[in-house]
C-alpha cells in the first residue's frame, strides 16, 4: 500500500518534469510551419541564411494544410497567438479569411521596410491578396500558373507546334479532345477530376476573366455572364465525354497510363509527374491555357502561397523571422531555389529574368524550357481574390456544378441559386 | 481508518479531475460559445440568432437525416450478424480466442487510417470493384450514389466496431447459467425459441450499449466523409460530425458550430434517455 501511494504521489510530478522536458523549445529559435516540398525548401532556406545570419536558429515543422487550418482555429477561438508557428506558410485562397478572423496574428510588411519598389517586383496576380486594411499581412511566396499537361503520343506533332506558336481556344480544346478520341477510343479524355467536389476547370476559365466567386469588395460574381459562359462550357466538356470524372480525383495515375490528353492544372503538377511517371520521360509537353474566343491570351494563375509572421511573438523573435521572410521572399536567388528544390513558381518577377530561368532545358519535358515558357503563358493573368467567405462560397458553388452536370440543372438557375446562398452566408 | 476511507476517492480523483477538465467544460465552453460569436478577441452577444439559424438550415437537416440513416443501416447490418458471429463463436470448444482476435483487430486501426483504407476498396477503379469487375463483369458505384455510400459507411462502421461488441457479447453468451439452458431443454425449448426468449434476454445490456455506442459514433462520424466523399453526391453524405467540423474549421464559424454540437448533445442525450426507457419497459414486460 505504502509504494502505491508513493507511486501515485511521485507520478504527478514524474509526468510534470516530462512535459516541461517536452517543452524545451530555445526561446529564440523561430518555428516555420510548412508543407509538402516547401519543408525541404525551408531547411534550405535556412542552412543558407546561417551564412548571412549565423545566431538564426529555426526549425520547420511538417504539417498538413488540414492541420495547420486545425491549429489556427484554435488559436484564433482562443484569441492565443502563441498556438501557432512563428512563420506560417498559407495558400492564397485561404489567408484573407485567416486575417479577417483573427487580425493581430498577422505582421504588417509594411511597417518593416517592405516598399513600393519591393511590390513592384511581384507579380501582379498575387501581390494585392496580402493587401487588406491597408497593410500587407503576408509575403508572396510563390504562384500556381494554370498550364495544359499534352500527352504527346496521343497528339500530331504539328498541332502541338500550333498551339505553341498561337495558342488555341476553348472550342479547339473540344474540338481536338473529340478528334483525339475518335482515333485512341473512349478510354481517352482530355482531362479529369473529381467533378463532385473539384471546380479547376471552372476557374481556371473564370480567373482568365479576372474573376472567381466574389471580387475584392466582396461583390458576388458567381452568377454573371462570365461565370454562365464558364459553366455552359464545363458542361460541354462533360457531355461531350472529354473530362472525365473520377471519384478519388487521382488523375495522376491516368496521365502515367497516358490515358489524359491535354490535363488543366497547376504547375506544380510537373513535378509531380517526374516523381510518378519517370517512364514517361520526354512524353509530355507543357501548353498554354485555352482562350476564349473573343480574347487574345487565356493567362490563368488560380492560386499561390505566401508566408505571414506571428505578430505575437516577442519583438527579438520577430525581427528574425520578418527579416527571414523579407530575405526568403524578396531575393531572387531564393524564389529560384524553391523553384528548384520544391517546383514553387516564383512570385518575384527578377527571377523570370535571370539566366537559369530563361535557359533551364527539362528533359523530362522533352528539353522544353518550361520555366520561361509557362512565364509567357501566365504573364498577363489577371488577380483573383478569394474572399474572406471562400470556403462557405466554394461549397455552395460545387453543389450546383454536381447538380448541372450530374442532375442536368440548367446552368443559369443553378448559378442564381448559388448567388443567392452566398449573398445570405454573407449577410449574416 | 478515516484515512483508508479516503484513499479510493484520493485514487479516483485524477481522473474525475480530466473528466471534469476534458469533459465537461467544454460542454461548458461550447454552451457558452452558442451565445456569443468571437471576431479578432471580442465577444459579440448573439442571443438565441444560431438557434434561430438552425431551423432555417437545409444542410444541417440533411445532415440529421443523413446520419439517421447511416445509423439505422448500421444496426440493420451490424446486429443480426453479431449476433449469429457471437452466438456461434460462444459454442466453439476450440479457437475462440483466435476468432476473438481476429474480430478485434480492426478496432485496433486508427478512424483516419481506416477511412483511408476504405476509400482504396470503394472507389471506382477500388479493390471491390475489381473484383466484382474480374468474376461478374460489373462495377458498382459506391461513392457516387448517395444510399451506396452511406451503405459503404455503415459497413465500415460496423466492422470497426464487431470486434469490441462480439467480445463482449461472447462473453455475455457464455455466462448464461447451464442450468437454465437445461431447464429450457427440459421443457422443450427448441434452438431459434431458446436464443431469442433465454440468451438474448442475458443479453440486453450488452445489446443496448452496443446500440447506444453506435448511435454514439454515428452522431460523431466525421473521418468516413471527410476522407471518401467530402460530402458528395449532392450532401447525400454530409454527416453532423463532418458538418459540425466543416461549419468550425472551415468557415470559420466555431459559434454556429457550438450552437449545433450543443443541440446534438441535448437531443442525443434525450434520445438515449428515452431509449433506455423503451428498453426497460420492453424487458420488463417480456
Amino acid at each position: 500500500m505504502k509504494a502505491l501511494k508513493k507511486t501515485l504521489i511521485l507520478l504527478p510530478v514524474l509526468l510534470s518534469v516530462l512535459a516541461l522536458v517536452g517543452c524545451n523549445t530555445p526561446t529564440d529559435e523561430i518555428t516555420i510551419w510548412a508543407w509538402n516540398k516547401n519543408v525541404d525548401i525551408m531547411n534550405d532556406a535556412i542552412t543558407r541564411y546561417k551564412e548571412i545570419e549565423p545566431s538564426f536558429k529555426a526549425k520547420v515543422e511538417s504539417l498538413s494544410h488540414n492541420d495547420i487550418d486545425t491549429k489556427y482555429a484554435t488559436a484564433r477561438e482562443l484569441n492565443n497567438g502563441a498556438l501557432m508557428g512563428d512563420i506560417v506558410l498559407a495558400d492564397a485562397h485561404k489567408i484573407r479569411g485567416q486575417y479577417y478572423g483573427f487580425k493581430k496574428l498577422f505582421v504588417d510588411f509594411n511597417k518593416y521596410g517592405v516598399t513600393d519598389a519591393h511590390k513592384a517586383n511581384i507579380v501582379d496576380s498575387i501581390i494585392e491578396i496580402p493587401h487588406m486594411d491597408n497593410k500587407m499581412m503576408a509575403m508572396p511566396f510563390g504562384i500556381a500558373p494554370t498550364v495544359v499537361f499534352a500527352y504527346k503520343p496521343l497528339w500530331e506533332q504539328s498541332v502541338l507546334d500550333d498551339i505553341v506558336a498561337n495558342g488555341w481556344t476553348w472550342e479547339d480544346y473540344d474540338s481536338y479532345g473529340e478528334a483525339i478520341r475518335n482515333v485512341h477510343g473512349n478510354e481517352v479524355y482530355m482531362t479529369s477530376f473529381n467533378m463532385r467536389t473539384d471546380d479547376r476547370v471552372y476557374r481556371t476559365m473564370v480567373s482568365q476573366k479576372g474573376q472567381w466567386l466574389m471580387d475584392k469588395d466582396l461583390n458576388i460574381q458567381v452568377h454573371n455572364e462570365n461565370s454562365i459562359n464558364a459553366l455552359t462550357r464545363v458542361k460541354q466538356l462533360f457531355d461531350d465525354e472529354l473530362i472525365n470524372h473520377i471519384d478519388t480525383g487521382d488523375y495522376r495515375v491516368l496521365m502515367k497510363n497516358g490515358k489524359i490528353a491535354a490535363q488543366i492544372q497547376g504547375f506544380f503538377l510537373g513535378g509531380q509527374l517526374k516523381d510518378i511517371a519517370v517512364e514517361q520521360s520526354g512524353n509530355f509537353i507543357m501548353l498554354p491555357i485555352p482562350r476564349w474566343q473573343e480574347d487574345n491570351r487565356g493567362d490563368s494563375v488560380t492560386g499561390g502561397s505566401l508566408l505571414y509572421v506571428n505578430d505575437t511573438i516577442k519583438q527579438n523573435k520577430k525581427a528574425k523571422a520578418i527579416n527571414f521572410v523579407k530575405w526568403i521572399g524578396l531575393e531572387t536567388e531564393n524564389t529560384l531555389k524553391a523553384l528548384e528544390i520544391g517546383g514553387i513558381y516564383p512570385a518575384l518577377k527578377t527571377a523570370y529574368e535571370s539566366e537559369y530561368f530563361q535557359t533551364m532545358e527539362d528533359p523530362f519535358f522533352g528539353n522544353q524550357k518550361v520555366y520561361l515558357d509557362v512565364a509567357n503563358f501566365s504573364k498577363e493573368a489577371p488577380a483573383i481574390y478569394p474572399s474572406k467567405y471562400n470556403a462557405f462560397n466554394y461549397d455552395a458553388y460545387i453543389l450546383e456544378q454536381e447538380n448541372v452536370l450530374f442532375n442536368n440543372k440548367d446552368v443559369t438557375t443553378a448559378l442564381n441559386d448559388t448567388k443567392n446562398k452566398i449573398a445570405n452566408n454573407a449577410q449574416k | 481508518m478515516r484515512k483508508n476511507k479516503l484513499f479510493p476517492y484520493l485514487l479516483i480523483l485524477p481522473f474525475v479531475l480530466l473528466l471534469i477538465i476534458f469533459r465537461f467544460t467544454p460542454i461548458v465552453i461550447t454552451a457558452f460559445r452558442s451565445f456569443f460569436a468571437q471576431n479578432n478577441a471580442e465577444f459579440v452577444y448573439k442571443g438565441l440568432d444560431n438557434f434561430k439559424k438552425m431551423f432555417t438550415d437545409p444542410l444541417l437537416g440533411k445532415s440529421i437525416i443523413n446520419t439517421f440513416i447511416i445509423f439505422a443501416i448500421y444496426m440493420i447490418i451490424s446486429l443480426p450478424i453479431l449476433i449469429i458471429v457471437a452466438y456461434s463463436i460462444s459454442k466453439l470448444k476450440k479457437g475462440k480466442k483466435i476468432y476473438l482476435s481476429i474480430f478485434y483487430l480492426p478496432t485496433l486501426i486508427g478512424a483516419f487510417a481506416f477511412a483511408i483504407i476504405y476509400r482504396y476498396l470503394f472507389t471506382y477503379d477500388g479493390l471491390i470493384n475489381s473484383i466484382l469487375f474480374s468474376i461478374f463483369r460489373l462495377k458498382i458505384k459506391w461513392l457516387e450514389v448517395g444510399l451506396n455510400a452511406k451503405i459503404v459507411f455503415s459497413l465500415a462502421m460496423a466492422w470497426g466496431s464487431f470486434g469490441m461488441s462480439v467480445l463482449l457479447l461472447v462473453n455475455t453468451f457464455n455466462s448464461v447459467p447451464q442450468e437454465v439452458i437445461d431447464s429450457a431443454l427440459i421443457d422443450g425449448a427448441k434452438k431459434a425459441k431458446m436464443i431469442t426468449h433465454i440468451i438474448l434476454p442475458y443479453a440486453y445490456k450488452v445489446l443496448r450499449f452496443v446500440v447506444l455506442t453506435g448511435f454514439i459514433a454515428t452522431l460523431n462520424l466525421l473521418e468516413l466523409p471527410f476522407n471518401l466523399t467530402q460530402g458528395a453526391p449532392n450532401n447525400e453524405t454530409v454527416t453532423l460530425g463532418y458538418y459540425i467540423y466543416k461549419v468550425a474549421f472551415s468557415y470559420n464559424d466555431f459559434s454556429y458550430a457550438s450552437t449545433i454540437g450543443l443541440s446534438i448533445f441535448i437531443f442525443g442525450f434525450m434520445i438515449i434517455v428515452i431509449f433506455k426507457k423503451l428498453v426497460r419497459v420492453y424487458a420488463k414486460n417480456n
